[in-house]
């Protein structure tokens, strides 16, 4: 079974995938603990996110980020190896509309696996800096009961759906995974020889059992590589190694108040989290930009998104990084 | 094998089980996903619980309690019953004390059922006012997988240790539980029957699997029955059926960093909650405002027997003179308006 499934252009337009998509990407899914859906999200709504994500953290670089993430908890930004950051994204925009969070296909694929009730547990992007390396081969999370034979064998418990926000190719560096990793215990190790990778198109989306042992590889490019994770989970499983002191979803009430009923369920914990989250008072040290209520806030324009973009950092630029020596010589080397 | 398990005053001293207890506490609590330990915690640290519980919620009673629990969330409140609260206690004076949050004996019990970075999930009492009926039969939680057959077969993912501040004799109505149930597919299969109740003394400790079924028993007593519950869990387990509205520990910060470093990991939550939460304003100081001062400890009341009862406990015989503070013809303190005699006073 391959862990590639192509939905044909029709099925992505028309918001449903057929039972052929939907079973080929099921068997794949529970064989591997991963399936690569090429084309499931639309070009255009892949677009519209990107430039959310400019218009939230666009003029924020690798320094950039790594002051906010110094900053004291809770905090927006998670540094999750080098030169790799993990965002807690604000759903407004492009990233509060339903047709991403809530993407009826990918909703009706996710049922069978995860039951009846789903929460969606993180809304976040991962941006890997040029120069940042490989990191380490590792689990979104452990198995949930450490009795031997036990978690191995159990159903999904949550799934890492990751959203490419550009092309990534091998030198811009696509997360590598060990199909079939779902199934090994607890303490065995795999090496690089048995790693899968593919270049990610927009519009692809890569869903990982939490359990799958992946790593993001280097990026070896000179632009930042932006990628939405969409965690949606069992209703009782809760991510406490990766959210000590971080809120992973930031959905104002107001917006999920005037969501269809249907998706509060989905929801709840962005509402449990807007009711009594410090935002005010992230947001107040923060040195990113300040939230405007929604309705105030401009729409971008090309301009101002190609503005707010970071700039390539050129070969012989200082590195990023603060070494002080040229790119070339420094984190550049990998390019 | 018996599902009540006593503790004797040198393994309580000690922190240590003798190895036959253990095993016979494991064995126990296997079978029937519930185990009561008697004699876990002395009269003193109860009677200092009691204390503190009356200190932070005594003035409350069952109008004002309904009251509070009817703001908007997050609410330190909540209803779970007819005339019965749920209340998020400030982890302050014996509640913050490692003795209480990691006794050395339930710990030791622990740690091998929910692994070793096991979490604190929640500090709550949950009072039960006179004239509160009897709970319907409920899990705590459901098991986590509902493919058949799955569910049962697992290991245990969280454990409620209820703890009573007051003697709670059968008037004033322990909790009622199906031993074995943790293991039922469904809970439709349980008959009234088959629930075991067993008066409570302070000192004791009930230690329920949370898919285990159980109901609070009807209050027919004088006095508001405040016990504390303390769940534990597996590091990734939550409560999202009673806690997605509710922040269920309430620690400070500073009182989280006088912890001694062991018992942090397992106190990890406290911290998250008070890092990246916040109360609403009104919260506390509304209820500061009505603090009284704390109760005399109870006096010592003398020792029950245990006695195993089937199904829900015989009525008194009506007394009106039992029925406390309460006149007959005042309103009833439930806040529904009507006279006490024709709404919670009614069953006697």
């Amino acid at each position: 079974m391959d862990w590639i499934v192509t939905v044909p252009p029709g099925e992505t337009a028309g918001g449903a995938f057929s039972p052929e998509t939907e079973s080929a990407a099921h068997a794949a899914f529970d064989e591997h603990g991963c399936v690569l859906l090429r084309g499931a999200f639309p070009l255009a709504t892949v677009e519209a996110m990107h430039n959310e994500f400019l218009g939230q953290f666009g003029t924020l670089d690798w320094t950039g980020m790594q002051r906010e993430s110094e900053k004291p908890s809770p905090n927006r930004f998670l540094r999750v190896g080098g030169a790799r950051y993990d965002i807690t994204l604000r759903m407004t925009g492009a990233f509060g509309s339903p047709e991403v969070f809530a993407n009826p296909a990918l909703l009706k694929f996710l049922g069978p696996l995860l039951g009846e009730v789903i929460h969606l547990s993180n809304f976040t992007a991962v941006v890997s800096h040029p120069g940042a390396s490989q990191q380490h081969t590792h689990r979104d999370h452990d198995h949930i009961f450490y009795n031997p034979g036990v978690g191995p064998a159990l159903p999904t418990y949550a799934i890492n759906v990751a959203v490419p926000l550009i092309d990534v190719d091998r030198r811009t560096g696509p997360t590598a995974v060990w199909l079939g990793s779902h199934r090994l215990a607890q303490g065995v190790t795999v090496g690089s020889e048995t790693m899968t990778v593919a270049e990610l198109k927009r519009g692809d989306l890569m869903l990982l059992d939490y359990r799958t042992l992946h790593a993001g590889l280097p990026n070896g490019s000179r632009q930042s590589r932006p990628i939405v994770y969409m965690v949606y989970a069992r209703p009782w499983f809760f991510d406490h190694t990766n959210h000590i002191t971080r809120v992973p979803l930031d959905m104002p009430i107001e917006r999920f108040q005037a969501l269809p009923p249907e998706l509060h369920p989905l929801m709840i914990r962005a509402y449990s989290y807007a009711s009594r989250a410090r935002w005010h008072e992230v947001d107040a040290r923060s040195s990113a930009p300040s939230r405007p209520p929604e309705a105030a806030r401009p729409p971008a324009t090309p301009a101002a998104l190609a503005a707010a973009k970071p700039a390539h950092v050129g070969r012989n630029d200082p590195c990023p990084c603060g070494s002080g020596q040229k790119f070339k010589y420094c984190h550049g080397k990998l390019a | 094998m018996d599902w009540i398990v006593a503790v004797s005053a040198g393994e309580a001293a000690s922190g240590e089980f003798d190895p036959e207890t253990d095993s016979r506490l494991r064995a126990a609590f296997q079978e029937h996903g519930c185990v009561l330990l008697r004699g876990v915690f002395s009269s003193a640290t109860i009677d200092a619980m009691h204390r503190e519980y009356a200190a932070q919620l005594g003035a409350l009673d069952l109008a004002a309690m309904r009251a509070q629990a009817e703001k908007p969330p997050p609410n330190r409140l909540i209803g779970v019953g007819g005339a019965r609260y749920d209340v998020t206690l400030r982890m302050n004076g014996v509640f913050g004390n490692p003795e209480v949050l990691a006794n050395p004996l339930l710990i030791k019990f622990l740690r091998p059922l929910l692994g070793k970075d096991m979490r604190l999930n929640s500090l709550t009492v949950v009072v039960s006012h006179p004239g509160s009926s009897q709970q319907q039969a409920h899990r705590d939680h459901n098991h986590l997988f509902s493919e058949p057959g799955l569910g049962p077969s697992l290991p245990v993912y969280a454990v409620n240790v209820a703890i009573p501040l007051i003697d709670v004799d059968l008037e004033t109505g322990p909790t009622g539980v199906w031993l074995g149930s943790h293991r039922f597919e469904h809970m439709t299969s349980v008959q009234a029957s088959a629930m075991v109740a067993i008066p409570w003394q302070r000192g004791d400790c009930m230690l329920m699997d949370y898919r285990l079924l159980h109901a609070g028993l009807p209050n027919r007593g004088t006095q508001p029955r405040p016990v504390l519950y303390l769940v534990y869990g597996r590091r990734w387990f939550a409560d999202d059926v009673n806690h997605i509205n509710r922040i269920p520990l309430d620690m400070a910060l500073e009182r989280y960093a006088e912890l001694p470093e062991p018992v942090r990991p397992m106190l990890i939550r406290a911290y998250t909650h008070a890092v990246r939460l916040r109360w609403p304003e009104a919260d506390w100081s509304s209820l500061a405002a009505q603090r009284i001062e704390p109760r005399p400890a109870p006096p010592a009341a003398r020792p029950l027997a245990p006695a195993v009862v089937q199904a829900a406990p015989p009525r008194a015989t009506a007394d009106s003179a039992n029925w406390g503070k309460t006149g007959r013809n005042e309103p009833c303190p439930c806040g529904s308006g009507k006279k006490y005699k024709h709404c919670h006073g009614r069953n006697p």
